[in-house]
């Protein structure tokens, strides 16, 4: 049996790698894919203390909480469509019309 | 404080990395976390009752927002009727931004580089110089980037 703190471990990192992402990357596609590491990291969290516990609860946010990455995903894909078509670029910094 | 890009990237590399160590010294510290625990989540039967049972109706709203981000995402990136008019958006171009750089003051920059913003009212404050300078008649109708009616 996998240590539970390697697992926790191996979220923690991924949890950074997403954070690192989110503050360096402009392209908003890249954004949105360092957003899914990081719902990833509570992912594995959730998995491996349901394996921890012995309890199903876990799994099953995880099912909930894939179907919500989904569902995010599919809407900031069509909001980065739209942007595209507008301002021609996935730059995050070229969009500047609702910028304060 | 003028912050170049490589030094956001310097920055933001030591922020995940110091957040990984607290995070992975926090862990490695927990005793009871070192073995595999008590239980194992294999059990399918467990996972059906979990479901349909004591979370069923997180599932069906679940179902619900799956329904409505497919439909709202469909009507999001739906092909557009006419193409966007050109005039109406904020798309400075790359030349807009380089010159309204070298005209800007780095203390308003943001990591290093002036906003888009900034940029397109810079660029149309040296064609309208340019402008009126040349034939003395133009005037902000001129402005690159900028809506016809701001």
């Amino acid at each position: 049996m996998i240590p539970v703190a390697y697992a926790v471990t191996l979220s923690a990192a991924l949890l950074c790698i997403g954070v690192y992402g989110l503050l360096t990357q402009r392209n908003a596609l890249r954004i949105l894919v360092a957003v899914e590491l990081v719902l990833n990291a509570a992912n594995l969290n959730f998995a491996a203390f349901a394996n921890y516990h012995g309890s199903m609860d876990g799994i099953a946010f995880t099912l909930f909480s894939i179907a919500l990455a989904a569902a995010e995903a599919a809407v900031g894909l069509a909001i980065l469509i739209h942007v595209y078509r507008h301002v021609r670029s996935v730059d995050v910094l070229k969009s500047t019309r609702l910028r304060w | 404080m003028n912050i170049t890009p490589g030094r956001w990237r310097l920055l933001a590399f030591a922020t995940a990395l110091l957040l990984f160590a607290v995070l992975a010294g926090t862990f490695s510290g927990i005793e009871a976390w070192q073995d595999g625990g008590a239980g194992s989540a294999d059990d399918l039967e467990g996972l059906v009752k979990a479901l349909f049972e004591d979370h069923v109706v997180a599932l069906e709203v679940l179902g619900i927002l799956l329904t409505a981000a497919m439909i709202g995402a469909l009507v999001i990136a739906r092909p557009l009727l006419n193409p966007p008019d050109s005039a109406h958006y904020m798309t400075p171009s790359d030349d807009d931004v380089k010159a309204a750089q070298a005209a800007a003051d780095p203390a308003k920059s943001t990591l290093g580089q002036v906003s888009r913003r900034e940029a397109a009212e810079a660029a149309a404050a040296a064609a309208a110089s340019a402008g009126a300078a040349s034939t003395g008649t133009q005037g902000a109708g001129a402005v690159p980037g900028r809506r016809e009616d701001e």
